[in-house]
This record gives C-alpha cells, sequence and structure tokens, in this order.
C-alpha cells in the first residue's frame, strides 16, 4: 500500500479538488480495516513506456514558422495481479517536451492523466470497486470520471453497474464547482439467449444539466446464426428519443452479413444547455438523420479476408442524400505479414459532400533470414474531393518504416511520413518509438 | 438538489452496494479476467478455439473482421471486460483517452494494418464526413477536453 498514497496525490494534486481526494482516501481507509488480501508483490509490478521522438515544421500566415521537435512519454504502471484479485493499481498517461522552438504547443496542455485508480476485485464472484480517475463503457456510458465505481452481480442474471464522481471532460471550463456525474446499468444476461440492460446517466457543468439521459440495449441471438442488437437512447431534458441504433447480424460459415439501422434527432442528440459543446448548435436545425446500410464480410481462412460496408444518409430538412461505400481486403502471410488495400466513395448529391479515396498498406514481419527481428512497414493513400477545398482537388499521403524487437522487452522503431493536401503543401515528419517493458 | 449531496448520496450508495455485494460474494461465473496468454495462435479469431454456441459469450461477435474497428460498440457497450481479456485499458485510451494529443495513426504509425481513426489527411475529410454525419464527431469528440484540437477553428 506504500505504492497506493504518493499515487492518490500525484492524482490529487494535479487532477482532483481537495474535497473529493479527501473523500477517496476516506473511503479508502475504510476499506482497509477490512481484511482483505493484498496480493501485489514485487513481481506484480509491471511498466510499460513508450517513449516517442518527432521532428516537423509547421508554418502559419498568423504565428510563421515552426521548427517542432516533441518528445513524448507515456506510461502504464499496473501493480498487482489481476486474475488473484484483491487490491491493484493501475495508472496511465502521457507528457511532452518541445526541443523545438517551443511556442508551438504554448497554449497547450503538457501532459495528461489518462487512468489512475485503485481496484479491488473479487474475479470468482465477479466484483469489481475502482477509486480514482477512470474510463466508465457500459450502455450508454463512455466517460471519465473522477470518483468511484462498482461492479458486480446480484445472482447469476443480472449484472449491477454504478458510478459516481466529478466528470474529467469538462474540469477546464469554470473549474469543478457545480459539477458532478453519476449513472449506471443494470444487466439482464444468460436468462435468455442474449443480454438486456438499461442504463442511466447524469452530468452536470456548472450546475447545468449537460446530459440526462436513459438508454436500452438489446442483444439476441437465435439460430445459431442470427443477432440482433440495439441502442435506443431517451433524452430526459428535452423528453424525446435521441437515437435509435438496431442491426441484424447473420453468420453463414465464413460470411457474415449485417443491416443496420440508426435515426437520429439533433434536437435532442445536440442538446446540452451548454455552450461548451462541439455542434451545439445543430441543436436548433430540428434535423433527423436516418442511416440504413449494410456490411458483407468474408473470413476465408487466415490467409484472406474482406469487408464492404454500403451506408445511405438521408435528412428530414436538408434536401440531398448521401451514400457511403468502403471495400476493405487482406491477406496475410507468415508471422504478422500483411498486404491489404480500402477504397472509399462518398457520394453526395452536391460536388462539396464527396470524395474518392484509395489506400495500400503492408507490414513485412521477418522479411529477410538476417532480419527475423525486424519489420518493414509502409503505406500510400490517395484522396480525390469532387469539389476543391482551399483551390486542391487532392491529398496524396504516405509513410514508410521498420522496427526490431532488441528482445522481449524492448523494441525500437523508426518511420516518417510525406503529407501534401489542401492544408499542408509539403509536409514530412520524422519519428522514433522506444516501447520498453519493465 | 445540491450537487454535492448529491454526488455524496451516490458515493455512500456505491459504498452500500459494495458492503452487501461482499456479504454475497459467492462464486459465480464471471468473464476470466485475462485471456490465457500461451493459449490461441491468433487470438483475434476467436472462433478457432471457443464453440459458437458458447452459453457464456457469444465469441463469433467478437472476431476481429476488417470492419471490426467500426463495428465494436455493441459488444463493448454489453461486455466491456471481454475486450479487456486481450487489451488494456491504454489500449482503448489512445482512442478513447478523454485528451490525447496524438491521433492514434500517428501514434501507431507503423501499424498500418490497424484501420485507426482519422489516418491521413483526416483533416481535409473531416470537412465532408462532419456535413454528412456530425453525429459521428459528436460521439468521440463529445465534451471540451476533447475536442481541444477543434478549438482553433471552430471556437
Amino acid at each position: 500500500m506504500a505504492f497506493a498514497l504518493p499515487m492518490l496525490a500525484i492524482v490529487g494534486h494535479r487532477i482532483l479538488p481537495r474535497i473529493i481526494v479527501f473523500q477517496t482516501l476516506f473511503i479508502l481507509s475504510f476499506f482497509l480495516l477490512f481484511p482483505f488480501p493484498i496480493s501485489a508483490d514485487a513481481s506484480e509490478l509491471n511498466i510499460s513506456s513508450e517513449t516517442i521522438f518527432q521532428k516537423f515544421e509547421r508554418e502559419n500566415q498568423d504565428d510563421g514558422e515552426f521548427n517542432v521537435m516533441p518528445i513524448y512519454e507515456y506510461l502504464n504502471v499496473d501493480y498487482g495481479d489481476p486474475e488473484v484479485g484483491g487490491l491493484s493499481l493501475h495508472a496511465n498517461g502521457w507528457g511532452r517536451v518541445d526541443l523545438g522552438n517551443q511556442e508551438y504547443y504554448e497554449n497547450d496542455t503538457d501532459g495528461y492523466i489518462l487512468d489512475g485508480y485503485v481496484q479491488y476485485s473479487n474475479p470468482l464472484a465477479g466484483l469489481d470497486l475502482k477509486l480514482g480517475r477512470q474510463h466508465i463503457y457500459s450502455g450508454i456510458v463512455n466517460n471519465s470520471v473522477d470518483g468511484i465505481s462498482f461492479q458486480g452481480y446480484a445472482g447469476s442474471h443480472v449484472s449491477m453497474l454504478a458510478y459516481a464522481g466529478y466528470p474529467v471532460g469538462y474540469e477546464d471550463v469554470n473549474g469543478r464547482t457545480g459539477d458532478s456525474t453519476y449513472g449506471g446499468r443494470v444487466g439482464l444476461e444468460h436468462f435468455f439467449p442474449g443480454e438486456f440492460g438499461l442504463s442511466y446517466k447524469m452530468l452536470t457543468n456548472d450546475s447545468e444539466t449537460i446530459e440526462n439521459k436513459l438508454g436500452s440495449d438489446l442483444s439476441l441471438h437465435l439460430f445459431r446464426r442470427l443477432v440482433i442488437s440495439g441502442l435506443s437512447v431517451w433524452n430526459f431534458d428535452t423528453e424525446d428519443w435521441e437515437e435509435h441504433t438496431y442491426s441484424a447480424d447473420v453468420y453463414v460459415n465464413q460470411y457474415s452479413l449485417k443491416v443496420h439501422y440508426q435515426m437520429f434527432q439533433y434536437e435532442d442528440y445536440f442538446s446540452g444547455k451548454s455552450n461548451s459543446q462541439l455542434l451545439n448548435y445543430l441543436e436548433d436545425t430540428d434535423e433527423t438523420l436516418t442511416i440504413l446500410g449494410g456490411d458483407i464480410i468474408w473470413q476465408q481462412f487466415h490467409g484472406f479476408d474482406a469487408g464492404l460496408k454500403l451506408k445511405h444518409y438521408a435528412y428530414d430538412q436538408r434536401s440531398e442524400t448521401s451514400r457511403y461505400m468502403a471495400m476493405v481486403i487482406n491477406t496475410y502471410w507468415q508471422a504478422q505479414t500483411v498486404l491489404g488495400a480500402e477504397t472509399g466513395i462518398m457520394d453526395g448529391e452536391s460536388s462539396e459532400n464527396s470524395y474518392y479515396l484509395g489506400r495500400i498498406y503492408g507490414y513485412w514481419d521477418a522479411p529477410f533470414s538476417f532480419m527475423e527481428n525486424w519489420f518493414l512497414d509502409g503505406e500510400l493513400m490517395y484522396v480525390f474531393y469532387k469539389a476543391d477545398i482551399f483551390g486542391r482537388d487532392n491529398s496524396i499521403f504516405s509513410s514508410a518504416g521498420c522496427g526490431r524487437n532488441i528482445n522481449d522487452r524492448l523494441k525500437i522503431k523508426f518511420s516518417g511520413d510525406y503529407s501534401s493536401d489542401p492544408y499542408h503543401d509539403s509536409d514530412i515528419r520524422f519519428m522514433t518509438v522506444i516501447q520498453a517493458e519493465y | 438538489m445540491n450537487k454535492e449531496i448529491t454526488l455524496r448520496i451516490c458515493l455512500a450508495c456505491c459504498l452500500i452496494g459494495f458492503i452487501l455485494a461482499c456479504a454475497g460474494t459467492e462464486e459465480r461465473w464471471a468473464p476470466p479476467v485475462l485471456h490465457p496468454e500461451d493459449e490461441g495462435e491468433n487470438l483475434k479469431y476467436c472462433m478457432d478455439c471457443h464453440d459458437k454456441t458458447d452459453e457464456y459469450i457469444p465469441y463469433r461477435r467478437y472476431v476481429h473482421t476488417p470492419l471490426f474497428m467500426e463495428n465494436h460498440r455493441p459488444v463493448a457497450i454489453q461486455n466491456v471486460d471481454v475486450c479487456y481479456m486481450c487489451h488494456k485499458s491504454s489500449f482503448c485510451n489512445d482512442c478513447h483517452g478523454v485528451w490525447n494529443e496524438l491521433k492514434p495513426s500517428i501514434k501507431n504509425q507503423t501499424d498500418t494494418y490497424r484501420r485507426t481513426p482519422h489516418r491521413g489527411d483526416y483533416i481535409s475529410r473531416h470537412r465532408i464526413d462532419g456535413r454528412v454525419d456530425p453525429v459521428s464527431c459528436r460521439r468521440c469528440q463529445g465534451n471540451p477536453q476533447t475536442t481541444q484540437t477543434c478549438r482553433p477553428c471552430h471556437g
């Protein structure tokens, strides 16, 4: 536990206001009165580091030319054995320094803690309790929270998740005063062939309600070959449905077919009574977007797969429709060697909503006998825009790289990319990445 | 209701729920915490080893097809623990983390076979995708922190 307190202090100093730190410490100390097994020892400390060196240049009309040389450090720390359970610690974040002009990032955050929490789990009972910064994915909830979450089961058929705390995404908007978020999901599973869940999310920023929603999610497995799944979201503020997303998947031998339907009402989907969110002006458009589509996927064997995606976009207010088609083909050889291609066509009725995309890519693992620990990779992408963007109708992007596994715990990668497009006349970037596990 | 009071109540409810649940911690089926490292040659093909009629996990839905990146939402919202069997949360953070300065295709540039979002010249294409389907922008760029890169142009 000596490891836990500095971690909380770091999280508390950087992110959490005093009240939530005290609450967290109080609850944690309360739990420590129980004889929970502390499973971790020194051998269960896992640290992975990814150090990224970049070099590129930027020029804009207002601020002139920048020589940018950032170094990023991504660090992930896990302490404890999740299979045994008990107490464990997890942290994940990044930081950056710029060895170049140091003006390019002057208005940006120099680092961020993405996760930082203490966890108590009992894998045999499916129990999980987390304290600290965490990302919650469940039902309609897809949010980072500074707080507490609990996941468990009631009997054999009901799963539960509840969380409460501060919404991380709103911490920079007038501070934490008046911010809070809570919610959860109750799932009914193994009771019928599939699962049904009800989830709720409440989020306030500066005492204004941003999200107050109820969602229902469903998956139903029929005849061993058919899965029907979907999600509907009810907005309590606008008192109407903001989203319906449903699909049917049919599996026949090496093929899978998907038909999907989506409907979004902008008045409800983009509501929020706040100027702090992107695209909020769409709330007033009274638009309804309906998407119909389908996928065909072919996975013949481990050496080949292909996918075709079709989408049709229709609007209630706008008079035009759009269609999107994408196709992906991959061929696989020994080890992780892949050669693939993808195309994409966005076909809007107006030329400004149309483009054609083509991309080929490859990853060659252990290319030669004397390079068995190396890999080579590359890609080339071309996009044609039917209507000019800043006087230009195409983009070219390419990247090439190589890397070497020095041993099981250390890997080094070199790469560079070139871009020529409406935003960049001729842009070159170099990168070196060192991945290490301790 | 005062928001701090609401927050305290929720924290208390979580605490009580945990204690109640601990009182009945009988063993039950739950997804394994980690996929065994030495089993399965290529873990993205779940069906190599798992039965498609598995009673607890519909593994067929988790097979990583060439379109799985676009289609993983329905399985993740119902049972993200299956994802965590193979992926650490830091893997998900590359795209879903609340603030990442490097887009996933740059951070993982040599993984050309992964169809990471916003690859290549997406700054040009996003004008079109955003007009056609703004919902797809909002799903990930849904709060002030995740829209930091949008603000210089979009305000």
